[in-house]
């Protein structure tokens, strides 16, 4: 009964991600390991060897992974040794990362966060054979919602704007909302104007610098920077100066190279990077 | 500071400082708490359901004004653009009124991409008739401010699974720059993702260790 998972690593991935690190102890490892191992479209890889910041590099960059045939995906990765996933060597904790993938047109932001919410909910949980129970009558109850003809007009949902509240019917509400949108549109174009003009402007800046290649024409990759720095009081204000920045670019730096050895990686000076996890993080205590 | 040139709407090119132009950006605007109940979403929280607003703002400091005070003049004007377009009660027929037209340009674009003919013509609706009917199309970055996450993620019911960082992100167009905000695990996370390709790299460089100074010296 080990879940048959769609084999994520075939080709590599698009339009919108989500992905957590977790820590997570002993006790729900065995069922996590389920998830996690499997075979590679080559057949020999399991996903477990691959490191997150490739999956995610390949995601961003790579050619896309999903499409009307697989709306989603789910990636469950470690880089921790088998030995350590059993929890044998007195380290009662294990480290995964988590890489939920969808298509934007499936759901929005709020969408995968409360799913996430929802899989680690039930991670944490159920047991093997409640979740399998559960799985077993949330399908039944679809498929035979599914099956019979008087749904048939039930099965696809309804767009946002048909559930959102019918506007009253009348031509004097009808053309006052037409009025309105195209006046909410208009305050805006003389800006888009000057900002277009922006946009050109530098590009046309970086061109003069040597780019002999137009950017806009160059395919787009995604590179984000990623800056870390811990403040927890106020008191330390002070302090947080470059000295106080971490950076970790070690990590960053092989997998690319592993994954695009001929892409050019830029040198950073200073304090910024450019990393796989693009976060600044400021505690707020 | 230097000049551009900037194309006014009449094609004539004016000369105007590099800095007094405005900027926009654009955001996603969450609808869900406009929405209606139906069976037919099968009890699921998994779709879309997002407009959209610009915020827009100068792009110059004035002479002799004090930082601090633009900074946060400039943050209640966020504020109030959001809350004015947020809580408008025209904010559900906006959302109809765009979708209609989204609506024609999908159905445009897919004719076209199937090499079939429109059977469609090009929205015609405009408020004067003198005027090109256009909405607008840049904006130098999205924004995607998804506030407290902490409110999504109740650590305690999970217990035995401690989470401690979270990204988020997506493929980006040309040109494509978006910018993040976010609190996790009690911490509030910045971010920006960006085609590498589509910008001086100098610049975005620029932009963010500004941004990054201005967290410093303003938020903490």
């Amino acid at each position: 009964m080990a879940p048959n998972l769609v084999p994520v690593i075939r080709q590599s991935l698009p339009p919108k991600r989500r992905w957590l690190k977790l820590t997570m102890p002993l006790n729900i490892e065995t069922k996590m390991l389920k998830v996690s191992i499997g075979q590679s479209h080559s057949g020999s890889r399991p996903y477990l060897l691959i490191e997150l910041v490739v999956l995610i590099d390949n995601y961003l960059n790579g050619p896309r992974t999903l499409s009307d045939k697989r709306l989603s995906y789910l990636i469950v990765s470690s880089t921790d040794s088998a030995q350590q996933q059993g929890c044998k060597s007195g380290d009662d904790v294990a480290r995964y990362d988590i890489l939920i993938c969808a298509t934007h047109f499936l759901g929005d932001g709020m969408a995968l966060h409360q799913s996430a919410q929802e899989l680690l909910t039930l991670l944490a949980t159920e047991t093997d054979e409640s979740l399998l129970k559960l799985l077993q009558v949330e399908a039944q109850a679809i498929r035979e919602k599914a099956y019979n003809p008087e749904n048939a007009s039930l099965i696809l949902p309804l767009s946002l704007e048909e559930r959102l509240p019918q506007s009253p019917r009348g031509a004097l509400f009808s053309a006052a909302s037409l009025v309105d949108h195209l006046a909410s549109q208009r305050r805006q174009i003389v800006r888009k104007r000057i900002l277009t003009s922006i946009v050109s402007v530098e590009l046309s800046n970086s061109r003069a610098r040597g780019d002999t290649v137009s950017p806009r024409k160059r395919r787009p990759r995604v590179e984000p920077l990623y800056e870390h720095f811990h403040m927890t009081q106020r008191r330390q204000r002070q302090s947080l100066g470059a000295a106080k920045r971490t950076v970790s670019q070690s990590r960053a730096q092989s997998s690319h190279s592993a994954i695009s050895p001929g892409h050019r990686r830029r040198q950073r000076n200073g304090n910024i990077q450019c990393a796989f996890n693009p976060w600044c993080t400021v505690d707020v205590a | 500071m230097g000049t551009s040139n900037v194309r006014s709407t009449r094609g004539v090119r004016l000369m105007l400082p590099n800095n007094t132009a405005y900027r926009m950006m654009y955001s996603a605007l969450n609808l869900r708490s406009y929405l209606e109940a139906n069976e037919r979403l099968n009890k699921s929280y998994f779709f879309l359901c997002i407009g959209f607003f610009n915020i827009t703002l100068p792009s110059y400091i004035p002479r002799e004004s004090d930082r601090t005070q633009i900074f946060w003049h400039r943050a209640r004007a966020v504020k109030e653009q959001t809350a004015k377009i947020a809580r408008s009660p025209l904010l559900v027929s906006r959302v109809q009124e765009m979708a209609k037209e989204r609506e024609n340009r999908a159905r445009m674009w897919a004719r076209l991409d199937d090499g079939v003919a429109p059977t469609t013509a090009p929205s015609q609706r405009r408020l004067f008739t003198d005027e090109e009917n256009s909405a607008p199309s840049v904006a130098l970055m999205g924004l995607s401010m998804l506030g407290n996450l902490d409110g999504i993620y109740r650590h305690s019911t999970f217990p035995a699974i401690k989470l401690h960082s979270m990204t988020t992100g997506s493929r980006q167009r040309k040109g494509g720059m978006l910018l993040f905000s976010y609190t996790f695990v009690g911490k509030l996370w910045l971010g920006l993702g960006y085609d590498v390709n589509g910008f001086d790299d100098a610049v975005v460089q620029r932009f963010w260790r500004n941004f990054l100074n201005c967290v410093d010296v303003f938020l903490l």
